[in-house]
């Protein structure tokens, strides 16, 4: 029989690393540390910012991109066993929601770059993720940031390579062909954040572009390999401060060592590869959905402050605004918009840290050292074993074990419930703060106007909203039903067949 | 509107109004869009073919103002909140003057060039500070600032209104804009660029009253049911470029291997945008068939429906992004400026919350 949203989805997870001493008090660092962040920072220049790129959207934010580096901002969460502050990874996503309140773009020159840390650790290639961490972490004692993108989107390819039921049909463009000593990449990407600004990219791509899941790959390129160029920048309505980039790949030579997963490197494992594949980009965006909860809980909440602000001094038929009832009531809407966003992202951001993309470090044995043990004993005694192929076969076993499914649908889905649900909030506050505001929030000089602009491009990115809600569909609802099928598709005789959605919960295709 | 709105009598004006758009407004909408600009040779063209024109006085009905609006608007919603704009000063003035008194207006905005007059399009006089009005020696000056007048960086004269100290209604002034009493700001807005919107600050401003001391309120009463269906009309002329971009979109892009007008989400929300705007056009239809009377049912229905459609034409603009995904929020492609530019407009005639409270006033 079918059922509504599961209690056991959300039951408090039992799992090393929630409610345990010291993430709450990490949480309330982080905040703390991004409201200081927003005064000394990010309010004198966002508005700056934003105009310069309005001007001309060839303009990149490195001032800010340098002092956000120098605050360690790039390596805060970044794990203490590859040199960073080993901050509880649930405390960035709170962390995001304050940047955001002020700018969800400059949030978004910082998130982002935990989007393409993210990425680099769906493969589990521990050899690989340490060689770009250290890198991250060098870069902030340098004081030459060195930031990650992830570069999934393709021009003929959105929403087809957030999907693999859909991409199996989709017409994809960047091309992995087997070479000596590794691949030949081919094709461009589209609309990737932070991609001018990053030094490494995370690059999905495939070696047979007609059977795309089967052959996903994820390459790790770095600034100035050959073949490797930087295209357009995208001129975007909202979220100005972080660039979209289109990234350009003519003949681009990827050594064996940097490939962080292919058909190939899952060889032997006894699991499916397209099950792999289909885990390892959903837990990616798994990771970071709840990440654009966060944004638009910061958006929602930065509206609503906008609105209580002018309601506070606005004078409407001879009296303060905010002595008419029916202005209180509007901004208690808010309010509790603001309230139930934060409910939601925070929800699915533990669910990806117990059951999601962190699991791995959600472990009894591997909770307690890396939040114990000194950094440097770390480097000494338990870093070196990272270049071992038994490390990274060790981590792939438990990640990508089909055990946990139950408990991965619940995490890939509460990301998207958190991803789509308070996106559209985000925009529903601004819209209703341009109730109270009328024609003055309009203004580019008051608040309100940027969050509204920004506020929309959180309904697209990470998967459309829509995507969103099959991803729901299909991990927390079409489950438990027998015989629903999902994402149609044309057969030869051009009729309609979808794919079964089993009783088991797994996506199968035969 | 579709054509089958529009009565035989109107469609010269409507095709005037098509050819305007397509031709002098389309071509450019996106390259106009630019914050602080105003095209002071397209309002020159719409002063060419009359479009500065549009009250009672030569012809146009409030319906037929509203069909061109619509019109108008699908092509760019900045041009449609000029005519916008202008038409409500000019339709004070009509309201408060008659004959040698009115030439002499329509004069000076000859002998500017004809460009179009500012006015305080997106707000009513409850929700705005006023400047302070006093006579000197039978001569008027204005004291103080106001915020938020469409046109004021472009145009030569403005119809602004104020308050006499010690009266609670407000009256109306000409305001000559390169008076050495006014000081004109610009501001950037969130849509409606290529209109354009700027602060006043009034010190010592010669200004001339427009027809009676505080009976401006009866003046704005007078036009409020005209322009709130012209609002409703520019609401739905966006809706129409939305879907119709959409549509165009839909159609050619592919994911999953087939275009995604095929996908049943996408026609879902297809099919809800056009229903959106179908009933749109059938409210602005009765609107029109009841505009000629000045009734208070009008009045009620228009300002309804400017709220109404004001709000849905954000919905409908912001799924008309939506559906092209990563590309509806480029500026390449019009459907993120249908956007700015609904959100805007559903600001015309003043605070929607506080409006809404206005209908309750009129209901009792």
């Amino acid at each position: 029989m079918a059922m509504g949203p599961d209690i056991a989805d959300i039951l408090p997870p039992n799992a090393a690393g929630v409610n345990v001493p010291g993430i709450g008090q990490d949480i309330k660092k982080a905040v703390a540390l991004a409201r200081k962040f927003n005064e000394e920072v990010v309010k004198p220049v966002y508005k700056k910012i934003d105009q310069a790129v309005q001007m001309d959207h060839d303009y990149l934010p490195w001032e800010f991109i340098k002092t956000a580096n120098e605050w360690g901002f790039y390596t805060l969460w970044i794990p203490k066993l590859f040199g960073g502050g080993g901050w509880h990874m649930i405390s960035i996503y709170v962390f995001v929601e304050e940047i955001a309140s002020c700018c969800s773009g400059l949030a978004n020159v910082i998130g982002v770059h935990y989007l393409g840390m993210i990425s680099l650790m769906t493969g589990f290639n521990m050899k690989l993720i340490k060689e770009v961490l250290d890198e991250v972490v060098r870069g902030e004692k340098t004081g030459v940031p060195c930031l990650i993108s992830l570069a999934l989107t393709e021009p003929a390819a959105g929403t087809d390579v957030e999907e693999n039921e859909l991409l199996e049909q989709g017409k994809v463009g960047t091309i992995a062909k087997r070479c000596e000593g590794g691949y030949r990449l081919n094709g461009s990407k589209c609309f990737i954040s932070g991609g001018h600004y990053s030094t490494w990219h995370i690059a999905v791509c495939y070696e047979d572009r007609n059977r795309p899941a089967d052959t996903f790959m994820m390459l790790a390129i770095r600034n100035g390999m050959p073949g490797f160029s930087f295209g357009a920048k995208e001129n975007k309505m909202g979220q100005r401060a972080c660039v979209a980039s289109e990234l350009l790949f003519e003949d681009c030579f990827v050594p064996d060592s940097r490939v962080l997963i292919s058909v190939g490197t899952f060889k032997n494992t006894g699991l499916k590869y397209y099950d792999v594949s289909n885990m390892a980009l959903e837990s990616a965006l798994g990771g970071s959905r709840p990440g654009v909860g966060a944004f638009a809980c910061g958006v929602a909440r930065g509206a609503y402050e906008a609105a209580l602000d002018y309601a506070e001094t606005k004078m409407v038929g001879g009296k303060r605004l905010i002595n008419h009832q029916w202005a209180q009531n509007i901004l208690a809407e808010m309010f509790k918009n603001v309230a139930m966003a934060r409910l939601t992202y925070i929800q699915a951001a533990q669910l990806t840290c117990i059951w999601g993309i962190f699991r791995i470090l959600h472990q009894t044995w591997s909770f307690w050292p890396l939040r114990i043990l000194p950094k440097s004993f770390l480097a000494i005694v338990v870093k070196p074993l990272m270049n071992l192929k038994v490390a990274t076969n060790m981590v792939r076993k438990i990640v990508f074990n089909p055990k946990n499914l139950k408990e991965y649908q619940a995490a890939i889905g509460w990301a998207s419930i958190a991803k789509f649900g308070v996106s559209d909030i985000g925009l529903i506050n601004c819209m209703l703060a341009a109730q109270l505001m009328g024609v003055d929030g309009m203004r580019q000089d008051h608040n309100l106007e940027k969050h509204l602009r920004d506020s929309k491009l959180l309904q697209i990115y990470e998967g459309t909203n829509q995507l969103n809600r099959q991803i729901v569909f299909k991990h927390l609802i079409g489950r438990d039903i027998e015989g629903v099928e999902m994402f149609p598709k044309k057969n030869a005789a051009d009729s309609v067949e979808g794919t079964k959605i089993s009783g088991q919960g797994r996506a199968v295709n035969d | 509107m579709i054509d089958r709105f529009i009565p035989e009598a109107h469609q010269p004006y409507i095709k005037l109004a098509r050819d305007f758009a397509r031709k002098d407004i389309a071509p450019d909408a996106l390259k106009n869009d630019v914050p602080l600009n105003a095209n002071k040779a397209l309002m020159q063209t719409a002063s060419e073919i009359g479009f500065l024109n549009l009250t009672e006085d030569y012809g146009v009905t409030p319906g037929l103002l509203a069909q061109i609006l619509a019109i108008i608007s699908e092509a760019d919603a900045s041009m449609a909140v000029v005519i916008f704009t202008h038409t409500a000063a000019m339709s004070i003035l009509h309201e408060a003057l008659e004959g040698p008194q009115l030439s002499l207006f329509q004069d000076q905005i000859t002998g500017s060039g004809n460009l179009p007059l500012a006015f305080q399009s997106y707000s009513c006089p409850d929700e705005i500070d006023m400047p302070q009005a006093e006579e000197r020696n039978g001569k008027y000056f204005l004291q103080g600032e106001l915020t938020n007048l469409a046109l004021v960086n472009s145009a030569r004269y403005a119809v602004i209104p104020a308050r006499f100290k010690g009266d609670t209604g407000i009256s109306y002034f000409w305001v000559d804009l390169t008076d050495q009493g006014v000081k004109r700001t610009a501001v950037e807005t969130l849509g409606v660029h290529a209109c354009g919107m700027g602060d006043l600050r009034l010190d010592q401003a010669a200004a001339t009253l427009v027809g009676r001391r505080n009976e401006g309120g009866q003046y704005l009463d007078g036009i409020i049911g005209k322009m709130a269906m012209a609002a409703a009309a520019i609401s739905v002329g966006i809706m129409i470029g939305s879907l119709q971009s959409a549509l165009d979109y839909a159609g050619q892009r592919q994911q999953g291997g087939r275009p995604i007008n095929e996908w049943g989400e996408v026609q879902m929300l297809l099919g809800n945008m056009d229903s959106q705007i179908r009933a749109a056009e059938s409210t602005l239809h009765h609107l029109c068939g009841i505009s000629d009377t000045k009734t208070l049912d009008f009045k009620r229905s228009a300002c309804a429906a400017a709220l109404h459609l004001g709000q849905m034409a954000c919905c409908v603009a912001s799924d008309g992004v939506q559906l092209l995904g990563g590309y509806g929020y480029m500026k390449d492609f019009g459907q993120e400026k249908r956007m700015r530019d609904a959100v805007q407009t559903s600001m015309l005639l003043g605070l929607p919350a506080y409006r809404k409270t206005d209908m309750f006033g009129m209901m009792i």
